[in-house]
C-alpha cells in the first residue's frame, strides 16, 4: 500500500469517509470532486475503500434459528414474544424446572387445604374426601356389616355416607384405570399405526440426508485445506531453496574474492 | 398501511401486547445481526436480542421518542454487547457459527448452491471476522452500524454518543485497517 500524499487539508479523511457513503454537503462534494481530478493518492485509496466495503457486504450473519417460546406464530425467529403487560409475561422460560415443580406442589397443597381434603389410610384400603360435602339425600346402597355400625352414629357425623360413596366411587375408578393400564401394557409393541412409522423413516431419511451433506462439506473443507497446505509448504520450499541458493551464492562469491586476493598478493611478490 | 414504529409504541403504551410484539418481528432481526456482528457468538446474540427487547418493553413509559425508536433498541442492544464483553472478558468476533447450522444451509440450499460455493462462502465470511477482530469496540460499532445498518453520521453519533467526527475518524481508521488486512491476504488489491 502507498503511502498517502496529499493536500487536501486537515479533515481529509472526514471528508474522504463522507463522500465514500454519500452522505456530504452538496459545495463540499464539489470540491471534493475538484480534488479528486488532480489527486491521483485520494482517488486510489477511495477506489481501495469501496473495495472493502465491497468485501464487507458479502458477509451475512447467520439465519436466527427459532426457539419455542410463546404463541404458535406470533413469536420473532429469536423467540422474543410479548404476551401481556404483566410482570409474569415471561415467568415459564425464566423460572428452572425444579422451581416450576415446587410452585405446582404448593399449589396443590394449597388448593387441598382450601378443599379441606381428608386422605386416610384404612384396613380397608386408602380413602380420600372432602369435607364441605353435603350428606346424600338418598342411598341405593346397602347397608354392609362394617359400615352398620357407623349407621348408628349418623345423626352425629352426616357426611359418614358421602364419605362411604365417595370412597366406592375412587376404588371402582382406581380399578378401571389399573385394568386400563394393565391392557395398554399387555398390547404387542408391533402395533404402532403406519402413519408414526412413516414419520420416523422420513426423521431418519432427512438425518442421513443431512448427514451425508455434512460429510460433503467436511470433506470439502478438508481438501481445501489440504491444497491450502500443499501450496504453502511449496512456498516454504521455494524460499528455503531461494536463501540456500543465495547463501551459496554469497559463500563462492567470498571464496571468489579471497582467491583474487591471494592472487594479487603472489604477483606482487 | 403497516403502521409506523410511534404508532405501534402508542399502542402498546395503551396496552396492547400484540403492538409490542409487531415491533418486535420488525425490529428483532437488525438487533440480532448488530448483536452477533459485535459480539461474533450466535447464541449469546439471541440472548441480547430477547434481552435488547424485554428491557425495550420495560422502559417503554420512558422512551419519549427524541430519538428514533429504532435508534433507542441500537443503544440498548450496544450496552448489553459491552456488559457481554465486560464479561466474558475476551475478545469478540472469535467463533463462527457452528458446523451444524453450516450442514443445514447446505441442507437447505443443495439443488441452488454447490458444497464448494458454500465452502467458499464460508472462508469469506471468517476472513471478513478475523478482519473485524483487528479493529477496537469503537471502530467495529462504527463500521457494522454504518455498513449493516445504514445509520447515518449524525444517528451513529446519537446511538454511540460522541461527536460526529469522531464517528467519521472511527470509519475512516476502521475502513484502513480492513483494507490493509483484506490486502495482505489478496482480497483487496
Amino acid at each position: 500500500m502507498k503511502a498517502t500524499v496529499c493536500g487536501y487539508g486537515e479533515n481529509r479523511s472526514e471528508v474522504l469517509v463522507s463522500y465514500l457513503y454519500g452522505d456530504i454537503a452538496e459545495d463540499e462534494r464539489t470540491r471534493f470532486e475538484l480534488h479528486l481530478g488532480s489527486c491521483s493518492a485520494c482517488r486510489s485509496e477511495l477506489d481501495a475503500l469501496a473495495d472493502v466495503r465491497g468485501q464487507l457486504g458479502l458477509w451475512a450473519p447467520p439465519e436466527p434459528a427459532a426457539r419455542p417460546s410463546g404463541p404458535a406464530g406470533n413469536a420473532g425467529r429469536a423467540g422474543v414474544t410479548i404476551q401481556s403487560r404483566g410482570r409474569f409475561a415471561s415467568l415459564g422460560e425464566r423460572w428452572p424446572v425444579w422451581a416450576q415443580v415446587a410452585a405446582a406442589a404448593l399449589f396443590v397443597g394449597v388448593a387441598a387445604g382450601i378443599a379441606n381434603v381428608h386422605v386416610s389410610y384404612t384396613p380397608e384400603g386408602l380413602s380420600v374426601s372432602t369435607g364441605w360435602m353435603r350428606a346424600p339425600r338418598s342411598s341405593n346402597r346397602p347397608p354392609d356389616a362394617s359400615t352398620a355400625a357407623v349407621i348408628g352414629q349418623k345423626e352425629s357425623r352426616p357426611w359418614q355416607g358421602d364419605l362411604s360413596l365417595l370412597e366406592d366411587r375412587l376404588r371402582t375408578e382406581l380399578r378401571e384405570q389399573l385394568a386400563t393400564e394393565q391392557r395398554a401394557a399387555l398390547r404387542p409393541s408391533g402395533s404402532l399405526d403406519q402413519a408414526a412409522i412413516e414419520r420416523l423413516r422420513g426423521l431418519v431419511h432427512e438425518s442421513e440426508r443431512r448427514q451425508q451433506s455434512e460429510l460433503a462439506l467436511r470433506l470439502a473443507e478438508v481438501t481445501r485445506d489440504m491444497q491450502a497446505q500443499r501450496q504453502a509448504d511449496l512456498v516454504k520450499i521455494d524460499r528455503s531453496m531461494g536463501i540456500i541458493q543465495n547463501r551459496t551464492g554469497i559463500e563462492v562469491m567470498r571464496q571468489q574474492q579471497l582467491l583474487n586476493n591471494l592472487l594479487r598478493v603472489s604477483q606482487k611478490q | 398501511m403497516a403502521s409506523t414504529d410511534e404508532e405501534l409504541i402508542a399502542l402498546s403504551l395503551r396496552g396492547d401486547a400484540d403492538s409490542f410484539n409487531e415491533l418486535v418481528l420488525r425490529w428483532e432481526r437488525p438487533i440480532y445481526a448488530l448483536a452477533y456482528r459485535t459480539i461474533g457468538r450466535d447464541e449469546d446474540a439471541r440472548d441480547i436480542c430477547q434481552e435488547t427487547f424485554l428491557r425495550a418493553f420495560r422502559s417503554l413509559p420512558a422512551f419519549r421518542g427524541q430519538a428514533k425508536f429504532s435508534s433507542w433498541l441500537y443503544r440498548i442492544a450496544l450496552n448489553l454487547c459491552r456488559d457481554w464483553i465486560r464479561r466474558e472478558r475476551r475478545t469478540a468476533f472469535v467463533q463462527l457459527p457452528e458446523g451444524a447450522e453450516i450442514a443445514e444451509l447446505a441442507a437447505q440450499i443443495e439443488p441452488v448452491e454447490s458444497i464448494e460455493d458454500l465452502v467458499a462462502r464460508r472462508d469469506l465470511a471468517r476472513v471478513i471476522e478475523r478482519a473485524m477482530a483487528r479493529l477496537s469496540d469503537d471502530q467495529r460499532t462504527a463500521i457494522v452500524l454504518k455498513e449493516y445498518h445504514g445509520l447515518t453520521f449524525q444517528e451513529i453519533a446519537d446511538v454511540v454518543g460522541c461527536p460526529l467526527s469522531t464517528v467519521k475518524t472511527r470509519l475512516y481508521q476502521g475502513l484502513s485497517v480492513l483494507r490493509r488486512e483484506l490486502t495482505t491476504i489478496g482480497r483487496v488489491a
